[in-house]
This record gives C-alpha cells, structure tokens and sequence, in this order.
C-alpha cells in the first residue's frame, strides 16, 4: 500500500468500485439518462417514437388530468404529514418521560413501518369496508353513521391518509425520540429554575432543539409522499372517479396501460424536479426554524 | 425512591400512560383485527355486529391461503429475491464504501457525488426505462428478462445507500487498525476481508436489514416487471384473493399475515439495530 504507484491505486479502487458503480450506471444513472430523452419523445412502443421536443412538457402544463394528480398528491400530503407527525410526536413524548413498563410498547408501534404497504392498504380497506368494517361498527357505538370510506369520492383520499399515517407514527416516533432523549436535562432544569412553566418549557426547549429531528422527518416525509402510490394503488387503484388518482399512479397508467411512454416519462421528471427544489428550499429555510444545539 | 412514586400518581403521568395506551390500541389494534379476521369462517367475516375473534379459529385458513393461491410459489419467489439482494448489497456495497472511505484515487469525489445522485432519484423515473432494457436485453427470448428473477434482482443489486453507509461507518473507524495489517504485508483484499469486514459488523447488518425490508416490501418494480405469476412475489400474489366481484376477507387477511411475517421477525430479532440506525440517522444529520 505505502509508495504504490499511481496506476496500481487506480487498479486497485477499480477492483473494489467496478462492481457496484457499473450496476449503479447501468441500472440508475444510465435509465436516468434515457429516461430524460424518452420524456421528448412520442412513444407508444408499438411505432417508432417520434421527436416532440419539449411538446410532453407543454402538454403537461395545460393537462387538467395532471392538475388533479398533483391537486390530490398535494391533498394527501397536506392530510398525512401533520397527522403523522402530530401523532408520532405524542406518542415520543409520552415514551420519553421513561415511565415503567414501556419498552415493549414502543417495540409494537414499530410494527406496522416493518410491514409493506399491500398489507397495510389491504387491512385498511378491510377496516375501512363501509358496510362490515370495524371502524364504521365502532362509530355507530357511538351513534355516528360512518361514511363509505374508499368507495365514495369524498372519503377515499381520507381513508389513504388514515392508513398512511398508520404506518408511518412508528418511524416518526423513534426519530423523535431519539432527537428529545438528546436534548439535555440541565436545560429543563436550569428553566425550572428561573420559574419557566411546562408549557413554556416546551414551547422554548423541546420544540426548538427538536428541530433537527423535526427537519429530517419533515424532509424524509416530503420525499416519499410526493411518490405516494403503493397504497393507493391496492386500495382505491385511483378511484372512485379518480377521487385518488397521484401523479406516480398517473406515470404508472401512461406509460403501462395507455401507450404513452414520453408523456408518463415527462410527467416524473416533473415529479423528479419538484421534489428537488422542494428538498432544497427546505435547506434554505432551515436556518430560520432549526436550531442545532 | 420516594420520589418516583410521588411522580407516578401526578395527572401528567397519567395523561402520558393514557396517550401511550391510546397509541397502542390505534397502532395493534388493527393487527389484531386483520389476524382475527384470518381466523374466521367466510360468511363469519360480515356478521354483524363484528366479532374480533371468531368463536371457532379457523387455522387452516392458513393452509388454504397457502397452498390454494400459490401462496408457497410467491412466497420462495420473494425469499429468492431478497436473499439474492441482501447477499449482493452486503458484499458489492461494503467493497464500494470501503473503496470511497479508505482508498486514494483520482475522481473519487466526483463518483461519490455520482453515488448519492442515484439515491435521489424517484423510482417513477427509472421504471419505464428500465422496463424497457430488460424487455430488450439481446440474445434472450422475446420479454428479454422480464419476468425473470435477474430482472427483478439486478436493478437494486447494490443500491447507493448500500454503498453511502458503509462509507460513513469507515469514516467512524480510525485508519491506524487497518494500516498496522497493512504494516504487517497484508494486502489489500486481505485487509478488506481480516480486518475491514470484522469491523463493519454492525454496519453490514443495517444494510443487510434494510435490504431484505425494502426487497421483501417492494411494490412498484415487480408490479411492472412481472406478469407471469409463476414470478409473483408475496405482495403482487396477495391480488389473487381479490376476486372480480367477491373478496375472500378471511383468506386475504390470511395471506396478509403471511406476506408480514418474515419482517416482523427480522424487526424483533434486529430491533436494537433498527432503532439505533435510524435515530443516528435523525440526530446525525447536523454534522
């Protein structure tokens, strides 16, 4: 290793990196690449693709179609990012005052983030089913008829939310926990000391020096409900009457079902692009809001 | 002492031991639910009122979701998939961070970029173009290597998060370990293998466990990837319950418990790690 020359080094990396940045290229950077060009082109895979330019795009931004999937992706998100982090925030919170006996409830609220979205979107439509679901039973308890859930317009982005959220308070929770068990006990102390309340504690120690730990969930979160479809998918397929139809499941059906491969390829790059500029607004804005101790 | 009883009767406490039982009966309860479910006769699943439990448990629901759709073919089919991925993340991502972390090369800096660049793009990007090269892969039938194990494999073979982790664990590591073995005429491959392995023990088990999670879990690519459903893997077979205008309930959640069962064991087995990765990964991220 000491004094080797430079044509040996640069063996030796290839020896190591080849192996996986050649399946990286072929598999990522390279569909990248191809992915960008077929998003100029008109392809239906059956005739040979024809050069539009940058025609998809122009189609895109005046396709009422797309304006509803990224209306409802928007929905979903605007539902599921505040319940999701609302909730997993009070369930750390609760988790961190080291209470007795509580170990093996945070093993169980991990739960549902280990298991897929299919099964998750299956039971949740199975809770969900308007006539025989648990749900509905136990609203009629207590006197409330329970609406049709995934089979009426106005309930089934609801009903994606509600198993949404489900899965994700268990990732949201250990995040947050791990970022309040970091905040150290002198801060609190030393508040208590000048006479600073629980409420005031909270609002002026923990919210602030959780921020970092509030950033990354926000910032994760916002990736993945942008690419929102597994669930969909298995639950309302889109439906009914489009009610839930996001902008993958749209890419999905135009490039698999409806022949239009350059246009569903168009409309991820507009995905691609908005999640990055949504990404890097949220770094720039994070010197306004989070605090790093 | 004293102290921590006198606390365990305050009003917050008690507002803190009901949240978090509140977040169990939301989060376990529709776990229960679906298991019930599995359990009960096919016209016992729409009595009303419902019941969780059915008074007879119905075990060979299970057998029947099994064997009845295939279950078993699925479900080798997804184990194939997710050995052969975890296999190949552990190895080709361990050898690629170690090269970024401890190698000297030039244009090391620009290929790392080039790495975290794949861990940015959407899956909805990559799947028609990738649907199409494995459709076309030359000297194979027609359907290239669609519906084959390779094609559903090769795409995430070594994912750029493989890679990025066991580089920021080497940078953990001082270099004086593997330099003494270098010292002592070991070379490189042999450093990699005596010294280098041995001490990523911990990060190759988070990327064996989040390889076999999202390959396991995985929806998007195998839905587009595979129509024969010889090839099904455990998520895209769990459709065969659904039929055109009945859902067998019972069976469904049946095959749900199934599809969920490996996962929920490597979470139990593998929980110290999970919960250990994932708040460096929170409380990390500042630095």
């Amino acid at each position: 290793m000491v004094g080797q020359s430079a044509g040996r080094r640069a063996l030796t990396a290839t020896a190591f990196l080849a192996p996986s940045l050649t399946p990286l290229l072929l598999f990522t950077l390279g569909p990248m690449a191809a992915s960008l060009v077929i998003s100029l082109l008109r392809w239906d895979l059956l005739r040979p693709p024809q050069w539009k330019g940058l025609g998809n795009y122009a189609v895109l931004v005046a396709d009422p179609d797309f304006h509803a999937a990224v209306g409802h992706t928007v929905f979903f998100i605007l539902g599921y990012l505040p319940l999701a982090f609302i909730g997993g925030l009070a369930i750390a919170l609760a988790l961190n005052q080291k209470l007795g006996g509580l170990s093996i409830f945070r093993t169980i609220y991990f739960l549902p983030v280990v298991t897929s979205w299919v099964v998750v979107a299956f039971m949740w439509k199975w809770l969900l089913n308007p006539s025989s679901g648990i749900v509905n039973y136990a609203l009629t308890l207590v006197g409330i008829h329970g609406p049709g859930w995934w089979t009426d317009p106005a309930w089934s982005m609801p009903s994606v939310i509600l198993a949404s959220a489900w899965k994700d308070l268990g990732f949201v929770m250990v995040i947050l926990l791990a970022g309040l068990q970091a905040i150290p006990d002198d801060y609190y102390e030393a508040a208590a000391v000048d006479g600073a309340g629980r409420w005031a504690r909270f609002w002026h120690i923990t919210l602030p020096l959780l921020s970092p730990a509030s950033f990354f969930v926000v910032v994760i979160s916002l990736i993945n409900s942008f690419q929102v479809f597994d669930q969909i998918w298995v639950m309302t397929g889109g439906g009914p009457v489009d009610s839930t139809s996001v902008i993958v499941l749209q890419i999905v059906q135009n490039a698999f079902s409806y022949g239009r491969v350059g246009y569903a390829s168009a409309m991820s790059w507009v995905l691609f692009a908005a999640i990055l500029v949504i990404t890097l607004v949220q770094l720039q804005l994070q010197r306004r809001w989070v605090t790093y101790a | 002492m004293r102290a921590r009883s006198r606390r365990r009767f305050t009003p917050q406490t008690i507002a803190l031991y009901a949240i978090a039982l509140l977040a169990l009966v939301i989060l376990l309860g529709p776990l229960v639910w679906m298991f019930g479910t599995a359990l009960k006769e096919r016209t016992e699943v729409f009595t009303w009122p419902p019941s969780i439990f059915p008074k007879h448990p119905h075990w060979d629901n299970f057998v029947q979701a099994w064997t009845g759709a295939h279950f078993s073919r699925y479900f080798l089919n997804s184990a194939i998939v997710t050995l052969v991925s975890v296999a190949s993340n552990v190895l080709l991502g361990s050898m690629a961070g170690y090269g970024f972390a401890r190698l000297r090369f030039p244009g090391r800096n620009f290929l790392f970029l080039v790495v975290m660049v794949t861990l940015m793009v959407p899956n909805a990007v990559l799947i028609v173009p990738l649907f199409l090269m494995m459709k076309n892969v030359p000297f194979t039938d027609p359907g290239g290597w669609l519906n084959t194990y390779q094609g559903v494999i090769l795409p995430t073979a070594v994912t750029g998060f493989s890679v990025f982790l066991m580089r920021q664990f080497l940078q953990g590591i001082p270099q004086e370990l593997d330099q003494a073995a270098a010292v002592d005429g070991a070379n490189l491959y042999q450093v990699f293998w005596h010294v280098i392995l041995p001490l990523t023990r911990p990060a190759l088990a988070i990327i064996a466990v989040f390889t076999a999670l999202s390959r396991w879990n995985d929806y998007l690519w195998p839905l587009v990837a595979i129509r024969d459903p010889d090839l099904y893997t455990v998520q895209i077979g769990l459709k065969y319950f659904v039929g055109q205008h009945v859902t067998e309930w019972n069976l469904l959640m049946a095959g749900a418990v199934i599809a969920a069962v490996p996962m929920l064991v490597v979470y139990v087995l593998f929980q110290p790690l999970f919960e250990q990765s994932l708040s460096n990964l929170g409380t990390g991220l500042n630095e």
